[in-house]
C-alpha cells in the first residue's frame, strides 16, 4: 500500500476521538466517528479508514490476551490472567479465551506479538526439536 | 789359395840338386803323371768348376738366399703377426673387462634404480590405499550418522505422536482442565 502521511494522520486523530475518558476504544465512540466519516467523507477517505482499521485493530491487539486452553480454564484464573498482564504491560487488558481440544492440556497467552506458551504439544515439540 | 797351390807345386819341382829329381818329379815319375795332359785337366776342370759355379752354384745360393730371406720374413711377419695378434687379444680382452665393468656398473645402477622406484610406487600406492579407505571410513560414518539421525528422528516423531494422542485420550476434561489452570497460573507467575 502506498504510504500517505496526511491520511495516516486523519486516521490518528479520528481513532483518539474514538477513545473514552478511561483512554480505551469506545464501540460507541466509534460508531459516532463511523457515522460523522459517512455523512462528510474525507477526500482520501478509502485510505483514512484502512489506517484506521488498521492501527484499531493493532490497538486491540495490544489491549487484548487471546488465550487459548486444551481445558476449561476457571474464572478465577481467567482474571489473574488479565490482572497479571495489565500489570506487566500498564494498560487494562482485555481476555479473550476459548477452548482448543487440539491443545489436549495447557494454554496459551498471546498479547500483540508477545505469545506466553505452556501445553503439552508445545512440550512435545520442543522435545522432538531438542531430538533433532 | 790356388796362388799357393801353385808356389808349393813350383817349389816341390823344382830340382833339389844336379842329377836329384824332387819329390814332384818322382812322384811324377811314380804315378807315370803327364803334365801337359794334367795341365789341360785341370784347365778343363776350372772351366767346369767355373761354369758350374756361375750358371749352377749362385742361382742355387741365390734361390736359397732368397727363399730364406722369404723365409725370415715370414717368421719375422709371423711374430709381428702374433705380437698383434696377442695385442689385439689384450686388447680385446681390456675392452671386454671395461664392458663387463661398465656392463655390471650400469647393472648396479639400474637394480638401484628399480629398487627406489618400486620403493616410490609402493609408498605412492600405499598413500592412496590409506586416502581411499580413510574417506570409505568418512563416508560410511556420515552414512551411519546420517541414517541414525533419521531413525532417531523418526522413532522421536512416532513417540511424540503417540504420547499426543495417548494424552489426548487418556486425560479426562478434569484433569485437561486443572492442568490448563496450573499452566496458565505458571505462565502469570512468570511474569513477576
Amino acid at each position: 500500500m502506498r504510504k500517505n502521511p496526511r491520511a495516516r494522520k486523519l486516521a490518528v486523530r479520528l481513532l483518539a476521538l474514538c477513545r473514552d475518558g478511561e483512554g480505551q476504544l469506545s464501540p460507541d465512540r466509534i460508531d459516532e466517528v463511523l457515522a460523522a466519516l459517512r455523512v462528510k467523507p474525507p477526500r482520501n477517505h478509502r485510505e483514512v479508514l484502512h489506517y484506521l482499521s488498521f492501527l484499531a485493530e493493532r490497538e486491540i491487539a495490544a489491549s487484548t490476551a487471546r488465550v487459548v486452553s486444551g481445558g476449561e480454564l476457571s474464572p478465577q484464573t481467567i482474571e489473574q490472567i488479565r490482572s497479571r498482564f495489565s500489570d506487566k504491560y500498564g494498560r487494562t487488558i482485555a481476555v479473550d479465551s476459548r477452548r482448543d481440544p487440539s491443545m489436549i492440556a495447557g494454554t496459551r497467552v498471546q498479547v500483540g506479538d508477545d505469545v506466553y506458551e505452556i501445553s503439552i504439544p508445545a512440550r512435545l515439540s520442543a522435545i522432538a526439536g531438542a531430538d533433532r | 789359395m790356388l796362388t799357393q797351390f801353385l808356389t808349393q807345386f813350383t817349389l816341390a819341382a823344382a830340382p833339389v840338386a844336379d842329377g836329384e829329381a824332387g819329390p814332384i818329379q818322382t812322384i811324377v815319375q811314380n804315378f807315370g803323371l803327364d803334365s801337359g795332359f794334367f795341365f789341360g785337366q785341370v784347365v778343363n776342370f776350372l772351366i767346369v768348376a767355373a761354369l758350374l759355379y756361375f750358371f749352377a752354384f749362385r742361382p742355387i745360393l741365390r734361390t736359397v738366399n732368397e727363399r730364406q730371406t722369404k723365409i725370415e720374413d715370414g717368421l719375422r711377419y709371423s711374430e709381428e703377426m702374433k705380437a698383434k695378434l696377442a695385442d689385439a687379444e689384450k686388447s680385446h680382452e681390456e675392452t671386454l673387462r671395461k664392458a663387463s665393468v661398465e656392463a655390471q656398473e650400469i647393472l648396479k645402477e639400474a637394480k638401484a634404480q628399480a629398487s627406489q622406484l618400486i620403493e616410490t610406487k609402493s609408498e605412492e600406492a600405499r598413500a592412496k590405499a590409506e586416502d581411499i579407505i580413510q574417506r570409505g571410513e568418512l563416508s560410511l560414518a556420515a552414512e551411519r550418522k546420517k541414517m541414525l539421525d533419521e531413525v532417531q528422528g523418526e522413532v522421536t516423531r512416532l513417540v511424540v505422536a503417540t504420547t499426543r494422542k495417548v494424552l489426548d485420550r487418556e486425560l479426562s476434561d478434569a484433569e485437561k482442565s486443572s492442568f490448563s489452570d496450573r499452566a496458565a497460573s505458571e505462565l502469570t507467575e512468570s511474569l513477576r
